[in-house]
C-alpha cells in the first residue's frame, strides 16, 4: 500500500487551503498590531468570509485530519480572527452620548422606588438626628466621627462655627480645604460602600444612609442652636445638593442589587442580579460624575460665592438640572417602562 | 456509546488533550456565533499580576504628575496632598482601564505587553457594560482596599485589617474558580485569556521523502496495530529537533515499531528517521481512511474496547 502527500485526504485538504489561512494571518497580524481602521479596502472586505472560512476548515479538520499540528493552528487562528471579528464596535463618543442621552435617565427613572427609598432614609436620618440633638447636645458625639467635627462641636463658640462657614480668616482656608478634601473622599466612600454592599440584600445601604442623614442632622442641630441654621444650609446647599444625590444615586444602585438578591422573581438569583446590574452600573457611574461635579463645586464655587442667598440659588438650580436632565431626557415614542428585550444582548 | 464519545472532538486525541489541559493551564470553551467551538488557554495569575503592576505603574504616574501641577499652582500641606493625590487616582484609574480595554479590544497597554485580553465567556464580542463593569469592580475589589491600607493609622486597625483580609480573598479567589475570575470577571462574566498565537507548521506528510523512503512499503495488518494517540505521539517526535538526545530516542522507536509490526528487514542507522517519515504518512492516510468510514481508533487499545462495550 503506497501513501503520500498527494494521496492523503488531510493533505490535499490543506494544500488547497493554505494560502487563505496565511492571508488571514497577515491581516490578523496587521489588526492585531495597528486596529482594524488600518486595513485596506480588500483586507478589511475578506477579514469576515476568510474567518467564515477558517471556522469552516477548522470543523472539517477536525472531523478527517490526524495532524494535530493543523488543527492546533486552526484552532489558535480561528480564536484570534475571532476576537478581531467580534471585537467592541462602539466608539467611545458613541458609548459617552448614549449614556447621556438615554443610559443613565432611563436608568434612573427605572429605580423610582429604591431611590425615594434612599431619600427618605436619609431624611429620617437627619430628622432623628437634629431632634435628639436639639434636646441634648452630647448626642452629636455619637453621630459625627472626629475627623469629620474638625472642631465643630457643641462647645464652639458661634464665632468659630461662622468662621469654618465664611472662611473670614486667612488660616482657616488651609483647614477648610483639607476637611472639604476629607469630606469628598469620605461621602465617596460612602456611596462606595453603600453601592457595593447594597449586594448583602440592601441592609448595609440603608444603615449607611440613615447614618449619612444623621451627621448632617446632628451638625445642623449645633448650628441652628447658635442661630446659624440658615447659613450652614446655604453652606451645604451648594455642593450637598449634587454631593448628597449622588450619594442617594449610589445608594439607589445598591437597592437594585440588594432587590435582585431578595426577590429574584421568576428568574435565578444569578440572572437577576446580571439582569439589574445593568442598571445599577449606570446609576454608579452617573454617582461617580455628580460627585466630580459637587467637588469642583465644593473646592471653587463655594470658597468664591459667600453669600447665603447665592449660595442657596446655585446649589438648588444646580440640583435642578440635574433632576430636568434625569427626568426629561431619553423620553421616546410609547414611553418605555422596562428596559427592551431586543437591546439586552448589546447594551 | 464510548467509541462515540471518543470521536466527537477527533482532530485532538482524548489521552493528549487532557494531557495538555495539564499541561498548558486552564483552558476556556468558547463557541461563537459559528458554533464551531474553540478552546483558549487562560492567561496565568502571574502574567496577570505583571499586567496589573504596568497599568498601575502607568495611571500613578500620571497622577503624580497632576498631583505636581496641583503642587505648583498652590502649596498644600501632606493631608491634604494624600487626600487629592488619592482622589486624583481614584478617577484617573477606572475610566483609564474602561478606555483602554474599550478601545484596543480588552487589552490595557499591560495587558498588551504581557500578551493578555479580556474576553466574554460567552461566544459574542465584549460589551462595553461587560468593560464596565469588570473595571468598576476592579475599583471595589483592589485599589480601595489598597487605599485604606495605605491610609492606615496606629489608632485605628479595625478598617485596615478588615481591608487586609479582604485583599486576601480577593487575591486568592480566582485560583478557586474554574477559568481563573476574579469576582469582576464572575460577575461580568468575562475571563481573561492569553492571546492565542501558533505557527502553521509544515505537513509531515507532503514533506519531500529521501528516495530511500520509496521502498518502505507497509500493508493493513502492520498498520492496524497503532491509533491515532500513537500517530500522533510519533509526530511530535518527528517534529522535535535533532539533538543528542533525541536521536536515540528515534532509533528507539523505530526499533520498537519495527518489532511490534514485525518488519522483516533491518534498517541501517542512517535510514532510521526515513523509515519513521514513511511509516507516519502510510499509517496517518491508513488511519484517516479508516476514520473516514466511521472507524475512528483513537489509540492501540481500539479493538479491545469495541469487544468490552459489545
Amino acid at each position: 500500500m503506497k501513501t503520500s502527500g498527494e494521496t492523503i485526504r488531510s493533505s490535499r485538504f490543506r494544500l488547497e487551503r493554505e494560502s487563505d489561512w496565511l492571508r488571514l494571518q497577515a491581516i490578523l497580524d496587521q489588526a492585531e498590531r495597528r486596529g482594524v481602521k488600518s486595513l485596506a479596502f480588500e483586507d478589511a472586505r475578506d477579514l469576515v468570509t476568510l474567518y467564515r472560512q477558517a471556522v469552516n476548515a477548522l470543523s472539517v479538520a477536525r472531523e478527517i485530519s490526524l495532524d494535530s499540528a493543523i488543527v492546533a493552528y486552526l484552532e489558535s487562528l480561528c480564536a484570534r480572527a475571532y476576537l478581531v471579528v467580534y471585537a467592541p464596535r462602539a466608539s467611545i463618543r458613541g458609548v459617552v452620548s448614549r449614556f447621556f442621552r438615554q443610559g443613565a435617565p432611563l436608568a434612573f427613572r427605572r429605580s423610582g422606588i429604591e431611590l425615594v427609598l434612599a431619600f427618605v432614609l436619609m431624611v429620617l436620618g437627619g430628622v432623628a438626628a437634629f431632634a435628639l440633638t436639639r434636646t441634648d447636645p452630647t448626642w452629636f458625639y455619637a453621630f459625627v466621627p472626629e475627623g469629620l467635627a474638625a472642631g465643630r462641636g457643641p462647645q464652639a463658640s458661634a464665632d468659630a462655627l461662622r468662621r469654618v462657614i465664611y472662611d473670614s480668616e486667612p488660616g482657616a482656608i488651609e483647614e477648610l480645604g483639607a476637611f472639604a478634601t476629607y469630606l469628598f473622599s469620605h461621602n465617596t466612600r460612602v456611596a462606595i460602600f453603600s453601592f457595593v454592599l447594597g449586594i448583602l440584600a440592601c441592609v448595609p445601604s440603608a444603615l449607611l444612609m440613615l447614618y449619612n442623614g444623621s451627621v448632617i442632622g446632628a451638625l445642623g442641630a449645633i448650628y441652628a442652636d447658635k442661630g446659624l441654621g440658615l447659613d450652614l444650609f446655604a453652606w451645604l446647599s451648594i455642593h450637598g445638593v449634587t454631593e448628597l444625590s449622588a450619594i442617594a444615586i449610589a445608594t439607589a444602585g445598591g437597592f437594585r442589587l440588594g432587590r435582585a438578591v431578595l426577590f429574584p422573581g421568576e428568574k435565578t438569583r444569578k440572572a437577576a442580579l446580571a439582569d439589574a446590574a445593568h442598571d445599577a452600573v449606570k446609576l454608579a457611574v452617573l454617582a461617580a460624575l455628580m460627585l466630580v461635579a459637587a467637588g469642583l463645586l465644593e473646592g471653587f464655587a463655594r470658597q468664591l460665592v459667600t453669600a447665603p442667598v447665592w449660595r442657596i440659588a446655585i446649589g438648588w438650580s444646580i440640583g435642578a438640572l440635574w433632576f430636568f436632565w434625569l427626568l426629561g431626557a431619553g423620553r421616546q415614542k410609547g414611553f418605555v417602562r422596562s428596559r427592551p428585550v431586543a437591546t439586552e444582548a448589546t447594551s | 456509546m464510548s467509541a462515540e464519545t471518543a470521536t466527537v472532538k477527533s482532530g485532538t486525541v482524548k489521552g493528549g488533550r487532557s494531557g495538555k489541559a495539564k499541561a498548558g493551564g486552564r483552558l476556556l470553551t468558547i463557541i461563537p456565533p459559528e458554533g464551531v467551538p474553540f478552546d483558549l488557554r487562560i492567561a496565568s495569575l502571574f502574567a496577570r499580576a505583571g499586567a496589573q503592576i504596568i497599568d498601575i505603574i502607568i495611571t500613578v504616574g500620571v497622577s503624580l504628575l497632576l498631583l505636581a501641577a496641583v503642587g505648583l499652582i498652590g502649596s498644600v500641606d501632606f493631608a491634604t496632598a494624600t487626600a487629592i493625590a488619592s482622589l486624583i487616582f481614584l478617577f484617573i484609574g477606572t475610566p483609564y482601564y474602561i478606555l483602554a480595554e474599550l478601545l484596543a479590544n480588552g487589552r490595557t497597554p499591560g495587558k498588551r505587553l504581557l500578551g493578555i485580553r479580556a474576553v466574554s465567556v460567552e461566544g459574542g464580542g465584549l460589551s462595553v457594560h461587560q468593560i464596565v463593569v469588570r473595571n468598576l469592580l476592579k475599583e471595589i475589589e483592589i485599589f480601595t482596599p489598597i487605599l485604606l491600607l495605605l491610609g492606615a493609622t496606629p489608632d485605628n486597625l479595625l478598617i485596615p485589617l478588615i481591608a487586609l483580609a479582604w485583599l486576601i480573598v480577593v487575591v486568592a479567589f480566582p485560583a478557586f474558580t474554574a477559568q481563573s475570575q476574579r469576582i469582576g470577571d464572575l460577575i461580568a462574566g468575562t475571563a481573561v485569556i492569553a492571546a492565542p498565537s501558533a505557527a502553521l507548521l509544515p505537513d509531515l506528510a507532503s514533506a519531500p521523502a529521501p528516495p530511500s523512503a520509496e521502498r518502505f512499503v507497509f500493508t493493513p495488518a502492520q498498520m492496524d496495530l497503532y491509533g491515532a494517540y500513537e500517530l500522533q505521539v510519533l509526530e511530535k517526535l518527528l517534529r522535535g529537533e535533532r539533538n543528542e538526545i533525541n536521536r536515540p530516542r528515534l532509533s528507539d522507536v523505530a526499533m520498537r515499531i519495527r518489532h511490534k509490526i514485525g518488519y522483516e528487514e533491518t534498517i541501517a542507522p542512517h535510514e532510521e528517521e526515513a523509515f519513521l517519515q514513511a511509516f507516519y504518512t502510510a499509517q496517518r492516510g491508513y488511519l484517516e481512511q479508516k476514520k473516514l468510514f466511521g472507524d475512528a481508533r483513537a489509540d492501540k487499545h481500539y479493538g479491545s474496547e469495541h469487544s468490552g462495550a459489545d
